[in-house]
């Protein structure tokens, strides 16, 4: 299963009616080719980092959707996007395996923050120069004198 | 002695990493570091380069004994030895997204020109990961491609828009 994430931007001058219904139909679109929606989230309207079509302002959409087996629909949807005159920007990524990465890179810190009051002896590497600094140099030519020695 | 173990930690990565968090996988370079600095032919090898050594040290040392290679080993000579720390590590941040503007706003010039990890003083990883964003950023228009003094900015970007929409 795949999960997508697709972010357009609408004209901004559109009256909000205008502006619903393109976002609505817009969903059904992925919903009638087999997507499922996740979210759908409407940022509003946000100043653009440089003009569009002469615009200063968009207002931006953020949808996730699934496809579980036509995973070309999605071409179909960004098709659909560069067809309408309203859309003026969009941008569609895959982020199935963003959201694994994040997971895992969560619960791994949440198992290691775990682990640590514990000051169990094996997550004890070489860690006493984060102390502060003045102890730092110090302790450490300690080691290389004695070690010289 | 103390600025010859912290020059010769020249991989300054692992350095602001163990000072930072211990959540990036480097504990070996911490490890090589700790151990190496302990050899006394360092030492030796140290006094050869002797001078020029010795104009650095001052700042070295005010980089902190941890950060110490974090100082901007290669080019960051005077500015911007402040960043000596990685932002998502010590924020914790799973997810570094393009959808952030403002966060990723602080990592690009005022001519929107992404930083240089001297400058933003991220690890390798995360600094993939916000060129990455940043470049989404961009084509959504959340990040500009060229800051002010570039005209031709919003010409760019239009021709991205037409290939993009065929």
């Amino acid at each position: 299963m795949r999960i997508y994430e697709l972010i357009y931007i609408l004209k901004p001058t559109l009256p909000d009616e205008e502006t619903d219904a393109l976002v609505e139909q817009f969903t059904k679109i992925i919903t009638d080719g087999g997507g499922k929606i996740d979210k759908v989230d409407r940022w509003g309207k946000r100043r653009l980092a440089y003009q569009v079509q002469s615009q200063d302002e968009g207002y931006y959409v953020l949808v996730q959707y699934s496809l579980e087996k036509n995973h070309e629909f999605s071409k179909e949807v960004e098709r659909r996007l560069g067809v309408s005159d309203a859309v003026i920007k969009y941008m569609t990524i895959r982020i199935d395996e963003d959201l694994a990465r994040i997971e895992k890179r969560k619960t791994s810190r949440e198992k290691r923050t775990a682990n640590k009051p514990a000051g169990s002896g094996g997550e004890g590497r070489p860690r006493p120069r984060s102390a502060p600094a003045a102890p730092g140099p110090p302790a450490a030519t300690a080691a290389p004198a004695a070690a010289a020695k | 002695m103390a600025e010859n173990e912290d020059n010769t930690e020249a991989p300054r990565e692992s350095a602001a990493e163990t000072t930072a968090a211990s959540d990036t996988a480097r504990p070996s370079e911490a490890g090589a570091g700790r151990d190496s600095s302990a050899s006394p032919s360092r030492s030796s090898s140290g006094y050869g380069g002797g001078p020029s050594r010795g104009g650095r040290p001052d700042s070295r040392r005010g980089g902190g004994s941890g950060g110490s290679g974090g100082g901007g080993g290669a080019g960051g000579r005077r500015f911007f030895r402040r960043r000596k720390v990685d932002f998502f590590s010590v924020n914790k941040v799973d997810d570094i997204n393009y959808k952030d503007a403002d966060t990723l706003r602080q990592f690009i010039g005022d001519r929107g020109k992404i930083l240089p990890r001297r400058h933003t003083g991220l690890s390798a990883q995360h600094q993939r990961l916000l060129k990455k964003a940043i470049k989404r950023a961009r084509n959504i228009a959340l990040l500009p491609f060229a800051g002010p003094g570039r005209p031709s900015g919003g010409g760019r970007s239009g021709l991205r828009a037409a290939s993009r929409q065929e």
